[in-house]
């Protein structure tokens, strides 16, 4: 158990560090990047990576335009990341508030409440989200409305559950008996007992959402077309993949790791912070 | 036992070398059992004469004939119709068909059919762009099963070179008549030089070549087109070897395989120009600022770096060798003089010229990499362009409700070898294609349209191309180039017009 | 039944909130405003909303969605023309993904403790951070590009054809009889269902190894050990027939990620389905074709969801006694 322990403290450190980096490039994205990610040299297309026979002057190389791929990576970072940040928050927000209701009080709005996540969850993610940009439009602000509108099921459907059981624990009824408001209870009682489950959820969101963002940017339904992100340079690149692999290849490796970084935070957190997780979440 | 003597008799026509009927002797013995070829998109519909599309021509053509067909290099030449005589006031056309056409449901093509096709049709309402041609014709006298007059409301100066064009292809009255406009859209029946013998639609097409067709036997005995949109794919396939041909590569990958040693890969200019659409309201109701848009606009480059400098740059609506080019018209590029010009009208670096700008992504090679680097060109001068992505579709819908963008990038396919289908048709403000409407405009195009004098009218359209161009109703950017990958083994010849010709592949 | 009254309608609305003309869309470009006009009443599209919908609903129940706009004919005979296509997708890609999961799942819990163990876990990890349309862009320039293995686009190599009996190319092509054509479909799959299986399988390998590990806990395990059975028939004979359990709800729940999955691996393979049909619809907002395409979606999602919940109740003796 010992050394189990520390295995997950590693893993605690090492997710959290490559999450913090992956933060501070998006932040920083500006004042590190060596080039202006949509500036373009037209006279010097598809140029391959410097280890791959390119110039210093491009490290990663540039695509079809001539922009430099490592710039437009890092800006990258910055689009995933506000995008994951405000939609994983807004999703947390709403999924979490209306779990917490149903969950709380039961009967006709539980009802209610479950009836709507049944229907949400009749629709594949990836088409209730492509559907919701068409209605939509495209953009960055409305990129983050459709996961939110998409994912607050992710927390609602397993919130409910917890607070369910919550709200029948002693102090909880203590609470009631005392007559304290059903909101300080939510807030005071309630919430304290699901807030583990609720960080380790929203970890694991916001390796979704990177996905989701790089998806609809992918087919041209994400970001607009001046907003560097991955899934477009996945675009861009695709029709040069036999004489420019590497603008391909480098934009995946961004979505893998940071999606990698995001899924391990969230269980090293599990681990850390609710003490069932081990009999229930041991990979 | 009608059927064989025919063929038989065509045979020995063929033989015997009838001027019209000679087959090299090599076509027979270099028969090639199937080709298939990567292509970009499926033709939707069967119905020869729905659509004006450039793409569903070369698939359509394999079924059908035209009345008249065009050389490589866009000249009209005889095919269904073997002479063809415009009236001076160009009010008819006299055309003479040939007696031995037949579709492949062996009734034989004769006048009538002829007149179905570009009169009854069009009276009946079926819904089909040929009429944008053939609006005009008010009548066709059926003088014998293999002469007919048309008769125009208007002079029609372009009828021959649209019988050569895209949508006209004759159809069988009597076989239209029994399937209906619907059974016309799902089950082709044509006199072309093949069948259609598969048909999945998106995915796969296969015809096979009908023996005893009329003229010139192709090499290919069946021609399967692999519908593949996605230009990586097309490339796959043609280097995996499960095609033997693929269009509209890349142009990169165009240059690696003609360094390679395994396939042949061509860059073929052809009859289709990409410009900028151009209002003449909203940011672009000032003259200056629309020439600053044409002026800060480095079309050399954008050949360079999307075309690898294989796109002819272009300062006229038409092509090189056009007729109505005006010789020793040129418009520079001039960035220091766009942003003077946006200096006299009072923009500058604070106060920028702001535009919306559409584009298509994927409707032809690099459509949407030219329009992001025209985006840079133009701030580089102080023009701020916001751009969209549209579909073809969607840019048509746009224009009629008025609600296209000031810019948008485009283009446009004009396989007639006149004038009168690239300014004519793009500034015509009666045609769905018209962006810059001004009473001016309009006064120059519409005589065109109805002068009889040949060389009056191709004299008129110089001096329109010139005035366009100086007055900033458009922005022509390039020729558009076709590019075509096959392997060793095959000969392909390319057309003017961007067809894929059944009888221009042959063997090696 | 009910939800699905309810989505149609929310999809219905959504879409007709758009700001596109469907009179316009299904009428050439040469159509004058007289046309468009005559065509918006005619199509119903200047009544209220909910006439429309009411309009829609009536028709959709006799199977008739109404005409593609950009295709110009029936969209019920477009769908159901790829349908097939990509329901082999799907169901070979699941058919992996359970096999391969369940495997890896009971790999790794019978070497629990070992090297073998933790690799395989490092290995779940790494899949889990690949969805199934970076693992197909990943395979394409593997096993197709670097390394020209597999085709990767379409359903069947040029020149070859099939008859056309069920769709299912898989079962037409060994109802003709041909082996050489069933291993070529065969191999046109291949990439696209590894990645969408692939894809999927981590939740099983998880939800099977934590299940089996919650099982190992159970007093009877125990007393199967003190009874002297084998490891081995523990595992297979008593632990895995209710460890399985919670698989299977996870497949029923989680089939739509996979289903909606083979939306964009469609398109990178250039497959015939009705992702692409979608894709296609979706930019040129051809709305009837969208609607229909959605509801398939959903529909399918639901028939999973039902699907597993009655296999649940069969595996699990508790609930049916």
């Amino acid at each position: 158990m010992h050394g189990f322990a520390r295995y997950a403290d590693i893993r605690l450190i090492l997710s959290g560090g490559a999450v913090s980096a992956i933060l501070l490039m998006a932040l920083l994205a500006p004042w590190i990047a060596p080039h202006e990610p949509n500036d373009q040299d037209l006279l010097s297309i598809l140029m391959p990576p410097v280890f791959a026979g390119g110039s210093a002057e491009h490290l990663l190389g540039t695509d079809s335009l001539g922009r430099d791929i490592l710039s437009r990576l890092i800006h990258g970072a910055r689009t995933a990341m506000t995008v994951a940040i405000f939609a994983s928050c807004g999703a947390m927000l709403l999924g979490s508030v209306l779990a917490c209701i149903a969950g709380y009080f039961g009967g006709r709005i539980d009802w209610a409440i479950s009836r709507m996540v049944e229907i949400w969850l009749s629709f594949p993610p990836v088409v209730l989200s492509m559907l919701l940009i068409v209605g939509l439009g495209i953009g960055t602000d409305k990129v983050i409305l459709a996961i939110i509108l998409v994912d607050w099921t992710r927390f609602c459907r397993v919130l409910r559950t917890e607070v369910q059981v919550t709200r029948r624990q002693d102090y909880v009824a203590y609470a009631r008996l005392a007559g304290f408001s059903h909101g300080r209870i939510i807030l005071r009682e309630v919430l304290p007992g699901v807030l583990p489950m609720i960080v380790t959820l929203f970890s694991l969101q916001m390796g979704i959402s990177v996905v989701v963002e790089a998806i609809l940017s992918f087919v041209s339904m994400g970001v607009p077309a001046d907003v560097p992100a991955w899934g477009q340079m996945i675009a861009d690149a695709r029709i040069d993949i036999y004489s420019a692999p590497w603008g391909l290849a480098l934009p995946i490796l961004m979505i893998f790791v940071t999606v990698l970084s995001f899924n391990a935070l969230g269980d090293s957190l599990n681990r850390v912070l609710d003490p069932r997780s081990s009999a229930r979440r041991p990979v | 036992m009608k059927d064989i003597d025919r063929r038989l008799f065509m045979k020995l026509a063929g033989v015997a070398g009838g001027a019209l009927l000679v087959r090299p002797d090599f076509a027979l013995a270099g028969d090639i059992d199937t080709v298939s070829i990567a292509w970009m998109t499926d033709p939707v519909t069967w119905d020869p004469n729905q659509r004006l599309a450039p793409d569903p021509q070369t698939v359509l053509k394999m079924l059908f004939d035209q009345p008249l067909n065009q050389t490589a290099d866009l000249e009209l030449v005889p095919n269904v119709v073997t002479q063809w005589k415009l009236a001076d006031d160009a009010r008819s056309l006299h055309v003479v068909l040939r007696d031995d056409v037949t579709f492949s449901d062996g009734t034989p093509l004769t006048a009538e059919d002829f007149r179905f096709t570009f009169f009854e049709r069009l009276q009946r309402g079926d819904g089909i762009d040929l009429i944008v041609g053939f609006g005009v014709v008010s009548d066709i006298e059926v003088v014998s099963p293999v002469e007919a007059i048309m008769r125009f409301k208007d002079p029609f100066p372009t009828a021959p070179q649209w019988l050569g064009f895209s949508a006209s292809y004759i159809v069988s009255k009597a076989y239209a008549e029994k399937v209906g406009v619907e059974g016309m859209q799902t089950a082709p029946m044509g006199s072309g030089p093949y069948v259609l013998k598969e048909y999945r639609r998106d995915s796969r097409i296969v015809f096979v070549r009908r023996d005893d067709y009329w003229g010139d036997l192709p090499s290919v005995r069946q021609i399967t087109f692999e519908i593949i949109p996605d230009p990586t794919a097309r490339l796959a396939a043609l280097e995996s070897g499960t095609v033997d041909m693929a269009l509209e590569l890349s142009i990169r990958d165009v240059k690696r395989l003609q360094q390679g040693t395994a396939f042949n890969a061509i860059a073929n200019p052809i009859a289709r120009i990409i410009y900028v659409t151009v209002r003449a309201d909203g940011a672009f109701a000032d003259h200056n600022v629309r020439l600053a848009a044409h002026k800060a606009i480095d079309k050399a480059t954008l050949s360079r770096a999307f075309f690898g400098g294989d796109a002819v740059t272009i300062d006229v609506p038409t092509i090189p060798g056009m007729p109505g080019n005006p010789q020793d018209f040129a418009f520079a590029y001039d960035p220091e003089g766009a942003v003077e010009l946006l200096a006299t009208s009072g923009h500058g670096p604070d106060k920028p010229v702001k535009l919306g700008f559409a584009t298509t992504n994927g409707q032809f090679p690099g459509d949407y990499d030219l329009a992001r680097a025209i985006v840079t060109m133009w701030r580089k001068v102080g023009i701020e362009a916001s751009l969209t992505v549209i579909t073809e579709a969607q840019w048509y819908e746009l224009n009629a409700t008025g609600k296209l963008p000031d810019a948008s990038l485009f283009v446009w396919e004009n396989g007639t070898g006149d004038p009168e289908l690239f300014a004519g048709h793009m500034f015509n403000q009666d045609l769905p294609f018209s962006t810059y409407r001004t009473e001016e405009v309009t006064a120059r195009v519409q005589p065109l349209f109805s002068e009889p004098d040949y060389e009056t009218r191709i004299r008129g359209y110089e001096d329109l191309n010139a005035y366009l161009v100086e007055e900033g109703a458009i922005i022509p950017l390039l020729q558009a180039i076709q590019t075509i990958g096959f392997r060793k083994g095959l000969n392909f010849k390319p057309w003017s017009n961007g067809l894929v010709l059944p009888g221009a592949i042959t063997p090696a | 039944m009910p939800v699905f009254a309810v989505v149609s309608m929310l999809v219905f609305l959504a879409l007709r909130v758009l700001p596109v003309d469907p009179a316009q869309m299904s009428l050439p470009p040469s159509a004058t405003i007289e046309q468009v006009e005559a065509k918006r009443i005619e199509m119903g599209l200047t009544k209220p909303v909910w006439e429309q919908y009411a309009v829609w609903l009536g028709s959709a129940v006799r199977g008739d969605f109404g005409e593609s706009a950009q295709y110009r004919m029936p969209t019920s005979t477009l769908v159901l023309q790829r349908l097939p296509a990509t329901i082999e997708l799907a169901t070979c890609a699941l058919a992996f993904a359970i096999v391969f999961g369940v495997a890896m799942g009971l790999l790794i819990f019978a070497a629990r403790g070992t090297v073998l163990a933790s690799a395989g876990m490092v290995v779940t990890s790494v899949i889990m951070a690949l969805p199934d349309f970076l693992l197909a862009l990943l395979f394409i320039l593997l096993l197709g590009v670097l390394m020209p293995l597999f085709p990767v686009n379409g359903r069947l190599a040029p020149g070859l054809s099939v008859p056309d009996l069920t769709g299912f190319l898989l079962v037409d092509t060994l109802a003709a009889g041909e082996p050489r054509l069933f291993l070529n479909a065969l191999s046109h799959m291949a990439l696209p269902v590894l990645a969408l299986g692939l894809a999927f399988s981590p939740a099983i390998i998880r939800v099977l190894h934590s299940s089996l590990v919650a099982t190992y806990q159970q007093s009877y395990i125990r007393q199967a050990r003190l009874r002297g059975l084998s490891d081995r028939s523990i595992l297979f004979g008593q632990a895995l027939k209710n460890a399985i359990l919670p698989v299977v709800v996870l497949v029923g729940t989680q089939f739509g990620g996979l289903f909606g999955g083979t939306l964009l691996v469609e398109l990178i393979f250039s497959y015939p389905g009705l992702g692409n049909l979608m894709l296609r619809a979706m930019q040129t907002v051809d709305l009837n074709v969208i609607m229909a395409v959605a509801l398939i979606y959903c529909a399918t999602t639901l028939i999973f969801n039902s699907l597993a919940d009655a296999g649940v109740y069969l595996l699990n003796p508790r609930l049916r006694s």
